[in-house]
């Protein structure tokens, strides 16, 4: 798969973090968490702009004729509208053909994964031949003066796929699951209809978060490993949502990954929700080609989702 | 009981206290979400108890949590 990133240029550094705290322990926390960095929206940058950025990069980067993209899917959870979907903004920035069908995906943390199955069943029900998938978020847009915990984690970027029918083939069986009973674990509140007139504000039962996680991706891998019908031994890497390294290392142990097939790549981008995954497979200094790469998505919903990909990018 | 002590000690990030199996996890000086989690993930490596950070939260003393693991 093709895929170019977009970064804001502003940065937000513990540094920066540990002058708005001081009362914080920063560096040793980030220590733990694993990140340095996160970019950060402009005032007056927003999901369409970024997302539009991502794929102007990846025309760009890979030559890519616009106008033999024949979907769009854009994969956010902070819209610039409620309505429309923020995806027709984009449509028209990059003045995709009109023929082109677009959907937004409201989906964080599993939403790459989402996006590729769709983009799969999309071309294997011959809708669909070249899908652009983006994923994007200003989730630091939602984050309040007073909470350090989220500002230490979220960073905002965007990403832009293109899934080709060769791509397509390449995706194998993906699982995915859903418990709404930890909705409010982290969710955003105000901002739409529920809750209306309170400032959107992101809210984070962190620990909560983590048990979840300990509970459901040991299973989620176990099962899209079988339902592959593939030994653990054939995957070359594992690829998780880029949580936190402290979550990430705890599920490496657990699930007994060897460290040299298991990637941490979000030192300089923090976890930026659906963007994860996407940022390690463009980012590291890995090749990953003709490899195979096991991608799963676990968080916001709360959801999950994984899937193996088999020759990579051939 | 004393490693199980030493192991809780351990997740918070100020070391120079003194704790008790009779302390309630939650009044203890620095306990924060964060270090939580970390309890959270040691009790489950250490000592194969996956607990929520509610009942974490609402367990009355140490000694309530050790006897779930013991």
């Amino acid at each position: 798969m093709k895929i170019a990133k977009y970064l804001p240029k502003k940065t937000r550094t513990n540094q920066d973090i540990a002058e708005m705290h001081p009362e914080y322990s920063i560096e040793k926390i980030s220590k733990k968490i694993g990140i340095s960095k996160r970019h950060i929206a402009a005032e007056d940058e927003f999901v369409s702009d970024m997302g539009t950025s991502a794929a102007e990069n990846l025309f760009s980067k890979f030559n890519i004729d616009k106008n033999i993209i024949d979907f769009l899917i854009l994969v956010t959870q902070s819209p610039d509208y409620l309505l429309p979907a923020t995806s027709s903004i984009i449509h028209a920035n990059l003045e995709l053909p009109i023929d082109a069908g677009n959907i937004d995906v409201n989906q964080g943390c599993s939403g790459y994964v989402y996006g590729l199955s769709l983009a799969k069943g999309l071309i294997k029900g011959g809708v669909a031949k070249n899908v652009l998938l983006i994923t994007a978020d200003t989730y630091t847009k939602y984050i309040s003066e007073e909470d350090k915990s989220n500002k230490t984690i979220f960073g905002d970027g965007a990403s832009a796929t293109l899934v080709t029918t060769n791509d397509a083939d390449n995706l194998g069986e993906f699982i995915f699951g859903a418990d709404g009973k930890g909705v409010k674990d982290l969710y955003v509140r105000g901002g739409a209809l529920r809750d209306r007139g309170l400032t959107p504000e992101i809210l984070m039962n962190g620990p909560n978060v983590f048990n979840f996680t300990i509970r459901v991706v040991p299973k989620l891998i176990e099962n899209v490993i079988k339902k592959n019908n593939i030994s653990s031994d054939k995957i070359d890497y594992y690829i998780f949502h880029q949580a936190n390294m402290f979550m990430l290392s705890h599920l490496k142990r657990k699930i007994k990954i060897p460290d040299n097939k298991f990637i941490i790549e979000m030192v300089d981008f923090g976890n930026t929700v659906s963007s994860t995954i996407p940022f390690v497979l463009e980012n590291s200094d890995i090749d990953f080609t003709g490899k195979t790469v096991l991608l799963a998505g676990f968080g916001v919903g709360l959801s999950w989702s994984a899937v193996i990909i088999k020759n990579y990018g051939l | 009981m004393e490693k199980f002590l030493k192991n809780i000690k351990d997740q918070f990030e100020e070391q120079e206290f003194s704790i008790q199996i009779e302390d309630k996890l939650t009044e203890i000086e620095g306990y924060d979400s964060m270090t939580a989690l970390m309890i959270i993930s040691m009790l489950e490596e250490e000592y194969d108890l996956l607990i929520s950070a509610d009942d974490l939260n609402e367990e009355t003393t140490l000694k309530s949590l050790y006897t779930k693991i013991s």
